[in-house]
């Protein structure tokens, strides 16, 4: 796994969403946590070509759930995030807190 | 969930959604955007749901279709477009009869269509690159009739029109009157015959004609200037820059002296307004009085340029007005010939607008879809070769999609394969068929009376055409590889357990359609031959036969034929020579129109001399003929033909006075009928036959010299005409033409309609053929076990041959039987163009059934006769 792919912001946060959710993390459910809490309305098609990178990219792994009935009996592809996956979020998180560490706020804005 | 009364998702958009072929994503997509639609619409509604939903499937359609597809195939996708390639190539190479058919054929429709193409362009953009077309119009007298209906457009006005219709109709900024004339030219070298326009100063600001040297503004306001082409300057000074030279135009008698002040490049071929020498219409012999403040005489052609924010339909009440002031009189007589109410219009001014001027009075746009009919119905036939030969195949090619399903390819890359084929051999058929364009352009232009020509750089229109053209027939015929054969199980191909040689009721049925076509052309061609030889054959009352035809423009006829016949009358090569007003055979001659017992009459006046009736040898039916010694037959007397006599009712007409014209006013009114002769066509065979009557009265001239030689020695007598004229007419050289041939003009276009379906069908039924012989091919290889067994059981190789001809002997006939009735509709319509014409008959119906027949069968002929004689060892043996 080649280790200096870069992540982008909507795939940090949708990460940060698997993460978050879980067991429960799959398409619908991502998209309405970020939903709710950026309150963004991500478009399905960014969210499927998204998750289609982190996949290539190695940093989220799906397997298909067993059917359930609140889909009509189908199945759906439940996201984890994987080793590299967790590796490249603590990395962005440290490279964030560096240069929050750095940064000088301005008094003036209170 | 899954309630009945439950919202619903928009039901395009998810059908949309559906179309995701092969998508990794689809199932899921699906059941996720339902999910999501369901928690917004308990959320925020129903509205918003759907909008969303909406917004989601574009968002994936947008992505999926640029980023997925191709990560998703990127590991084999430019490999696999390599093997597309080079299995196409094999394909294409393997099967050189195949490719040639295809190739060639869709070349020949593509080629046709960019011809066609270009016609269209040419007379659909006429009069388009006038800077003001939008704002120039014709004005034309508008007649209408009882019922409010417009009669006709006559597009000729009176002399004062333009200037009192600028003095009295606001909006009129310019205007032109346009006359022509035929006069003899002359600078330093022999005067040679040329059409001179005579036209009013604004011409050249109006229209833009673009000026080489000189001054536009100024250029006509001389009486003596006149306005060149570049051809003509080069024509008689040998080059471009001569404002300011001479140039003699013998307008009446005698040559007069003009200036070139302008000289102006060659105006597009598709202008209405053409011209090479233009001189002001002040010049003009008519422009004097009585006829200058004349409203009832309709020489000139008037155009006129409205200013640019008058809208042309506001003119209509005032132009009405503008009619009933200055042509009230003769309204007033119309409206009681033909009994139209007070509240309706009798005549108007109508504005014709230039750019229509075009496909309204002078082509019939019927001539442009008729040439695009022909077009299609080619690209169709090639295109028909190029499914039926694919079908024909697909036996083969389904192996190939079923080892291609195993491996894994997906539908939509098979179909990608099969249409990209399609468009490959389209790709190729398109440069050859640009090459062929090209070539067959010349022949073309013979053929239409057109010079266009293919200039890709500035007509980028073309090749957007010709683009399109392509993408239409690789799409077109393609259609059936890919659709179908892509659908098939790879189970079933494999296993060899499906059935397709070339004899399903859809091959059937196309190849029925492409017989159909070329019938409906040979038919077309049959009927339009043998109408121009009836034309050609027609028994028109007299003999055209070796008669030269000189016309004389303003000599005096009389002395010429005088000094003529003295001169060479007696020679043993000279028939005879008369001088003649009109000559016979051409539309419009000259004439008055009558008012007889309500009915309006077109008489035709011939103006002759003694020996007018036995040199056209006709035949005198009643009374006697002019004689050269009776002083009174000169102005006195005439002779009328049968239809006259018919028209007017007169039972007994020798003796009586010319009916309906007026002695004193009328210059022919109480001549005396002393004779009859028949019936014969003086017009053309387009018109119905008018009456007529030949006088010897030389008030409206003698203005053409006829003498009929002996067909010995024409060389030499036509060069005795030559010196003889000389001799009495040294200032102006002779002109002269066959009278049979200047006749037939008259039907040039018809000939010309008539060549171009001829060429056309040949094309056809050439295509049509060429696939019949694919086929044929295709079907005899693919029967040749069958074929073998029936010889061993004991057919005949007549028996063998007549199995494989019956099939497409039986197409060709449905061909026949559904063309015959489109073929005959047309034709009709065509031939009601002609007063007299043939019927469409049966024989021609039969005709066209027997050459296509015969084609056909001589086409498959070959290959049913190969298979006849096959040993059926040879083909039995390796199984």
């Amino acid at each position: 796994m080649n280790r200096s792919q870069k992540i982008g912001e909507l795939e940090e946060l949708i990460l940060l969403a698997i993460g978050g959710l879980s067991n429960e993390a799959y398409t619908v459910s991502i998209q309405q946590l970020l939903e709710s809490t950026s309150g963004r309305v991500i478009s399905m098609g960014a969210l499927y070509t998204s998750l289609e990178r982190l996949g290539k990219k190695g940093y989220a792994t799906s397997e298909m759930s067993k059917p359930t009935a609140e889909r009509g009996g189908k199945s759906k592809r439940i996201y984890k995030v994987t080793y590299e996956g967790e590796q490249i979020l603590h990395e962005t998180r440290a490279v964030r807190d560096r240069l929050w560490n750095q940064f000088k706020w301005s008094p003036a804005w209170g | 969930m899954g309630l009945a009364n439950q919202p619903t998702p928009p039901k395009l958009a998810r059908w949309l959604l559906s179309l995701s072929i092969a998508w990794k994503f689809k199932e899921e997509a699906e059941s996720d955007l339902d999910e999501l639609f369901h928690i917004r619409c308990s959320n925020w509604g129903l509205r918003y749901a759907r909008r969303l939903y909406w917004q989601d499937v574009l968002s994936i359609w947008v992505r999926r279709s640029w980023f997925e597809e191709l990560e998703f195939t990127q590991l084999n996708f430019f490999p696999m477009f390599k093997n597309y390639l080079k299995v196409t190539f094999r394909a294409l190479k393997k099967q050189k009869i195949y490719t040639f058919i295809n190739v060639f054929g869709l070349a020949i429709g593509l080629a046709f269509c960019a011809l066609i193409f270009l016609y269209v362009q040419d007379e659909l953009t006429y009069d388009r690159f006038h800077e003001n077309n939008d704002r120039i119009f014709r004005i034309e007298q508008r007649y209408f009739g009882t019922d409010g209906s417009v009669r006709f457009d006559n597009p000729n006005g009176p002399i004062p029109l333009a200037p009192t219709l600028k003095q009295e109709i606001p909006g009129v900024e310019a205007y032109t009157r346009l006359f022509r004339r035929t006069h003899y030219v002359q600078v330093d070298n022999e005067p040679i015959r040329e059409s001179v326009h005579y036209a009013d100063a604004d011409i050249l600001k109006m229209f833009s004609f673009p000026i080489i040297s000189g001054n536009s503004e100024t250029a006509l306001l001389n009486v003596n200037s006149v306005v060149i082409t570049e051809e003509i300057a080069t024509k008689y000074f040998g080059k471009t820059n001569v404002v300011g030279e001479t140039l003699k135009i013998r307008k009446e008698e005698d040559f007069e002296d003009y200036f070139v002040t302008a000289v102006v490049g060659k105006s597009p071929d598709n202008s209405t307004v053409k011209f090479e020498l233009l001189i002001p219409i002040q010049g003009d012999a008519r422009y004097r009085p009585p006829y200058l403040d004349r409203w009832n005489m309709n020489l000139y052609k008037t155009f006129i340029m409205l200013e640019k924010q008058v809208d042309a339909a506001q003119l209509k009440e005032p132009l009405a007005a503008f009619r009933e002031r200055h042509n009230g009189d003769y309204n007033q007589v119309l409206r009681e010939r033909h009994e139209i109410p007070e509240n309706q219009l009798v005549s108007t001014y109508h504005l014709n607008p230039l750019p229509e001027i075009h496909l309204n009075s002078v082509s019939d746009p019927m001539y442009s879809y008729i040439l695009s009919g022909i077009a299609i119905a080619i690209l169709l036939i090639a295109c028909i070769n190029f499914m039926t030969l694919s079908i024909g195949r697909s036996s083969r090619r389904s192996k190939e999609v079923g080892m291609r399903k195993v491996v894994g390819a997906f539908r939509h890359q098979l179909m990608f394969q099969f249409w990209g084929e399609a468009f490959l051999i389209c790709g190729i058929s398109m440069i050859l068929g640009v090459l062929l364009a090209g070539g067959f352009l010349p022949v073309f232009n013979a053929l239409s009376g057109k010079s266009l020509a293919f200039n890709y750089l500035e007509n980028w229109e073309t090749l957007v055409a010709l683009f399109g053209f392509m993408v239409l027939t690789g799409f077109i015929a393609g259609s059936y590889p890919a659709v179908i054969l892509s659908g098939f199980k790879p189970v079933t191909t494999l296993k060899g357990s499906l059935k397709l040689s070339g004899s399903n009721f859809f091959t059937k049925s196309l190849v029925a359609l492409q017989f159909a076509l070329s019938v409906m052309l040979i038919i077309s061609t049959l009927v339009m031959k043998n109408q121009l030889q009836f034309i050609r054959s027609q028994d028109l009352g007299y003999n055209t036969e070796h008669v030269v035809y000189i016309p004389l423009n303003r000599l005096d006829g009389l002395k010429i034929a005088n000094n003529f016949r003295t001169a060479i009358g007696g020679h043993i090569d000279i028939v005879d020579i008369t001088a003649t007003g009109v000559a016979v055979g051409f539309k419009g001659s000259y004439g008055y129109g009558v008012e007889y017992n309500g009915e309006s009459i077109d008489i035709n006046v011939f103006t002759v001399e003694s020996n007018y009736i036995d040199f056209m040898e006709m035949e005198l039916v009643a009374g006697r003929n002019f004689s050269p010694d009776l002083a009174t037959d000169t102005t006195e007397s005439v002779i009328i033909t049968e239809t006259f006599a018919r028209e007017f009712g007169l039972n007994d007409p020798i003796g009586k006075q010319v009916p309906a014209l007026t002695p004193g006013k009328d210059t022919h009114g109480g001549a005396i009928i002393i004779g009859m002769v028949k019936d014969h066509y003086f017009q053309s065979l387009y018109d119905e036959m008018d009456p007529a009557f030949l006088t010897m009265n030389p008030a409206w001239g003698h203005g053409n010299l006829l003498i009929r030689i002996r067909p010995e020695n024409m060389q030499e007598t036509i060069a005795m005409i030559k010196d003889t004229w000389n001799t009495f007419v040294p200032e102006i050289p002779l002109n002269y033409r066959f009278l049979d041939e200047d006749m037939y003009e008259e039907y040039a276009n018809d000939e010309r309609w008539a060549n171009i379906v001829n060429y056309s069908s040949l094309f056809a039924i050439f295509i049509a053929c060429l696939g019949l012989f694919g086929l044929v091919t295709l079907t005899v290889s693919s029967r040749i076990k069958e074929v073998g067994i029936r010889k061993v059981l004991g057919a005949s190789v007549l028996q063998i041959s007549g199995l494989f001809a019956k099939d497409f002997v039986k197409l060709v006939a449905i061909g026949v039987l559904v063309a015959s009735p489109i073929a005959y509709y047309a034709m009709n319509q065509w031939l009601n163009n002609f007063a007299y014409h043939i019927s469409v008959g049966i024989i021609h119906f039969l005709l066209a059934a027997i050459i296509v027949l015969v084609i056909a069968l001589s086409t498959i002929s070959f290959q049913a006769i190969k298979a006849g004689f096959t040993n059926p060892a040879e083909t039995l043996s390796n199984e």
